[in-house]
């Protein structure tokens, strides 16, 4: 700008930089970073590059999921038929595979019933205006029904070549190839996210759907390729989900949905839409998966580690709406002394709430 | 006079599932002309508005641009035709930076977020308007003021034919009408067709060219300014003479029934208040949007912490911490947003007059419906809510109607002090007077009354004091002659 700041101004520029969602991704990066030390000490096979590798791998197929539902969720959508698209399209990968297609071919298969399942939750979202959770619903149902019956009630196994353990149990080197599709997925998220108008779109939706309508932007486009988006990314997990179990089962992945969920949320994305990140995510994945590893690794149960995890995931809001509150207050107190008007009565109010806030 | 409009609307008619709210409507914008679209609340603008912004589409008629007819099935339709809006809600998505909104839809690439380049642009649109604004911070951090700006600079950055404002003003101080009005007027000159909806008279008088009056969807005027006068404006928008309406009785006032001292609250948005009303009078409470009166309101109702000060009813201390508590020692609010915060639509009327008082109609947790519909009637009739049954969902009623039944809730309460946020927002004027007499009615029976109104008009006219806020604080009481508009505008716009 050629203008010389005012001091209002200067004061703004200085609180830009306090980004919110970056405060925010730097405290649950710190939570995450926590819970490795506390494990650390508590359990020294904790950081044993086999069992690092073996979380790393575990949560690959949450992250690549949860990269997607990202989007979704910032949008102020939700969905829930992960969990089915992820059996549904492991089972058709087998069965593909039974059938003796080569393995680009099963895999884009199966990753085709899922952008498939994904185009039906789309149409059904925005074309007849059902809500988003009653659609998905149904449809994780739909896609579980659909798995058992493709799969005739139980897991196909018979006849699966041998390249079928390939995506989710070889090796790129010392890195399990699941690591490096959800590296990749996540890779492209974040560009889609924060590099592309598709992203910018979707915090528009999110943030206020009629502004995005007023300003021109296909809503109901944009909402429905992130439905695509999303199953189509179940069905690339469900591809190495299948590939890791040895076979494609058509019960696997019951309550996943949530678990993705779980993770997209400790990681500061907002159920109410506008805002979130996939650095975010990522770290919320990691939180919920290293909380289970280390649980098991100390041993504990699997019914206390459904408690923690409950506990974590409300902790996580808690922090998010305190946070929220803080960057709230603080803009208020900032906005008050009125700019363009020369207002003298506010200022001491400002610094009694800057008092109050400890600001 | 030679030139064909920039912007034609023939014969514009859309009606509404029980309403019939555009009844050909005719309406023509030239280049290089200001045109103000007049008209009350519910006149029918904003709804041509969206029609023309392609929100909503004409049941029949034509939209010209430049002569051709378009039809506008979405928004974008009508930016593409050159057609460029400021809308009356502050259409913002609040996590996007200030860059980020101004090139929202307006990005020139297809598929790049580029945020170095919507900073560039919006440094250039905002210096352009001459606003001071930091395009890198997110919307969230701006005021009511300040967002407008960047939404009209948004506007102007698209280098349309035809700009269309609809109550730009709601949330700008004085040197910041001003501003835009030097804008305006520049964008005539470069023979862009502006049309600019506003219900303030004064900034209708400074702008126009020719004005357009609307009232109960149709159009009933369209003139050059040198034909009008104001009060010609005024009659033409509501049909019969302003003074009937704003029956201002000589009120008793009574003893002290609510006092403010110091107070503030609502996170900060009320910083600083001191304010008395008493048992029979009718208190104003002006301001400008954002300046914190609605927050005020909802402290006293309990809605919003009180942070520091103190509140007093009838004398006693007064710190109400739900509104369960405020509604239990007398107090009432009629709420700005009555479709959101007023009424429950799907609910009767009867049961929305009771709502609040279920002490007086049930027993032991269970509704004596005999009583409650005995108390709905009696509240129908006093205050001739028109509804064919009180069992008649509410949301069917017309808007005063409705509000009726708001106010009736609280007098079903017994409430004493009575808390009105916007009362006559979106009523038509019969419905607008009879909320009057309502109002009159209550305090000449001892109520005291605190009215929150954005109708300039109706806070001059009708209250015997009146309170102005700014950016959190109580700037000024007036009160008797020193009541005028002026006067207010200029201690609400940062005036002393």
């Amino acid at each position: 700008m050629a203008t010389t700041p005012t001091p209002a101004q200067a004061q703004g520029r200085r609180r830009a930089g306090l980004n919110p969602a970056l405060v925010q991704s730097s405290v649950t990066l710190m939570i995450l970073l926590g819970l490795c030390a506390i494990f650390a000490v508590l359990s020294p096979a904790f950081l044993n590059p086999a069992n690092l590798t073996n979380v790393l791998r575990q949560v690959s197929i949450v992250m690549i999921v949860a990269s997607a539902g990202t989007f979704v969720l910032i949008s102020g959508g939700l969905d829930i038929s992960v969990g089915g698209v992820l059996a549904l399209t492991g089972v058709v990968f087998a069965k593909l595979a039974v059938a003796g297609l080569a393995l680009p071919i099963a895999i884009g298969g199966a990753v085709a019933v899922g952008a498939l399942m994904g185009l039906i939750n789309a149409l059904l979202v925005v074309r007849l205006g059902i809500t988003p959770i009653i659609v998905t619903l149904g449809s994780l149902y739909v896609a579980r029904g659909l798995a058992f019956l493709i799969a005739e009630g139980h897991s196909v196994v018979t006849g699966l070549p041998d390249y079928f353990i390939l995506p989710g149990r070889s090796y790129l080197g010392p890195i399990p190839t699941p690591v490096i599709a959800a590296v990749a997925v996540v890779l492209v998220a974040y560009v889609l996210l924060h590099r592309s108008l598709l992203g910018k779109y979707t915090y528009a939706i999110g943030g206020n759907k009629e502004t995005a309508l007023l300003s021109g932007i296909s809503v109901g486009k944009v909402q429905g390729s992130l439905y695509v988006l999303s199953s189509l990314s179940a069905g690339i997990a469900g591809v190495i989900l299948a590939s890791r179990l040895g076979s494609g089962q058509p019960d696997a992945g019951v309550g996943f949905e949530f678990e993705v969920i779980v993770a997209i949320i400790v990681g500061g994305t907002s159920l109410a839409g506008g805002q979130g990140t996939i650095v975010g995510t990522v770290i919320g994945a990691l939180i919920v998966a290293v909380l289970g590893n280390g649980l098991n690794l100390l041993g504990v149960q699997t019914f206390y580690q459904y408690l923690v995890q409950g506990v974590a995931l409300i902790l996580a809001v808690l922090l998010d709406m305190t946070l929220k509150r803080r960057a709230q207050a603080g803009s208020a107190s900032r906005a008050r002394p009125g700019r363009g008007t020369p207002s003298a009565p506010a200022a001491g109010g400002d610094t009694q709430q800057a008092a109050k806030t400890g600001a | 006079m030679s030139q064909p409009p920039v912007l034609e609307l023939v014969g514009i008619e859309k009606s509404f599932p029980g309403v019939r709210a555009l009844r050909g409507v005719e309406l023509d914008v030239r280049p290089g002309e200001i045109h103000c679209l007049v008209g009350e609340n519910g006149a029918g603008k904003s709804t041509l508005i969206k029609i023309l912004a392609g929100v909503h589409q004409a049941d029949a008629g034509e939209v010209r641009v430049l002569g051709t007819p378009r039809h506008f099935a979405k928004p974008i339709e009508a930016q593409d035709a050159g057609l460029s809006f400021v809308f009356q809600e502050l259409n913002v998505v609040e996590h996007l930076t200030v860059a980020d909104n101004m090139s929202l839809g307006l990005e020139g690439s297809r598929f790049r977020w580029d945020r170095a380049q919507a900073l560039r642009l919006a440094v250039q649109h905002l210096g352009d308007l001459g606003v001071d604004i930091d395009p890198a911070i997110p919307m969230q951090r701006l005021r009511p003021a300040e967002r407008q700006l960047v939404m009209i600079a948004k506007a102007l950055s698209t280098s349309a034919k035809a700009i269309i404002m609809d109550e730009p003003t709601a949330a700008l101080t004085e040197t910041e009408i001003e501003r835009l009005f030097e804008i305006v007027r520049r964008l005539r000159t470069s023979g862009v067709a502006v049309l600019y909806v506003s219900h303030r008279l004064e900034e209708v008088f400074a702008l126009a060219d020719r004005i357009t009056v609307m009232r109960d969807g149709q159009r009933v005027a369209t003139q050059p300014v040198a034909e009008l006068d104001r009060s010609k404006v005024v009659a033409l928008m509501v049909g019969r003479e302003l003074e009937n309406i704003y029956e201002h009785p000589v009120r008793t006032r009574g003893e002290e029934a609510l006092r403010l001292e110091g107070v503030g609250g609502a996170a900060g948005r009320v910083t600083s208040v001191d304010l008395v009303v008493h048992a029979g009078e009718v208190v104003g409470l002006s301001g400008i949007v954002g300046s914190g009166r609605t927050e005020l309101a909802r402290i006293v109702f309990g809605a919003e912490p009180l942070e520091f000060g103190r509140m007093f009813l009838w004398g006693q201390p007064y710190h109400p911490a739900t509104p369960r508590e405020a509604i239990r020692r007398g107090v009432g609010l009629v709420p700005e947003e009555r479709r959101t915060q007023g009424i429950v639509g799907v609910l009767t009327v009867r049961e929305n007059i009771s709502m609040a008082a279920a002490g007086r109609v049930s027993r032991l947790g269970l509704v004596n419906r005999r009583v409650d519909g005995k108390l709905a009637e009696e509240y129908r009739e006093r205050l001739n809510i028109r509804t064919p049954s009180v069992e008649q969902a509410i949301r069917l009623l017309s808007g005063g109607n409705q509000q009726k039944a708001v106010i009736a809730k609280w007098l079903a309460t017994e409430a004493r002090v009575l808390v009105l946020d916007e009362p006559t927002r979106g009523v038509d004027v019969g419905a607008k007077a009879e909320i009057f007499h309502l109002v009159n009615q209550l305090a000449a029976a001892g109520n005291a009354i605190l009215m929150i109104s954005s109708e300039l008009e109706e806070i001059v006219a009708f209250c015997d004091r009146v309170a102005v806020m700014r950016d959190g604080a109580l700037v000024r009481t007036l009160a008797g002659a020193e009541i005028n508009r002026e006067r207010v505008m200029h201690l609400a716009t940062g005036g002393e």
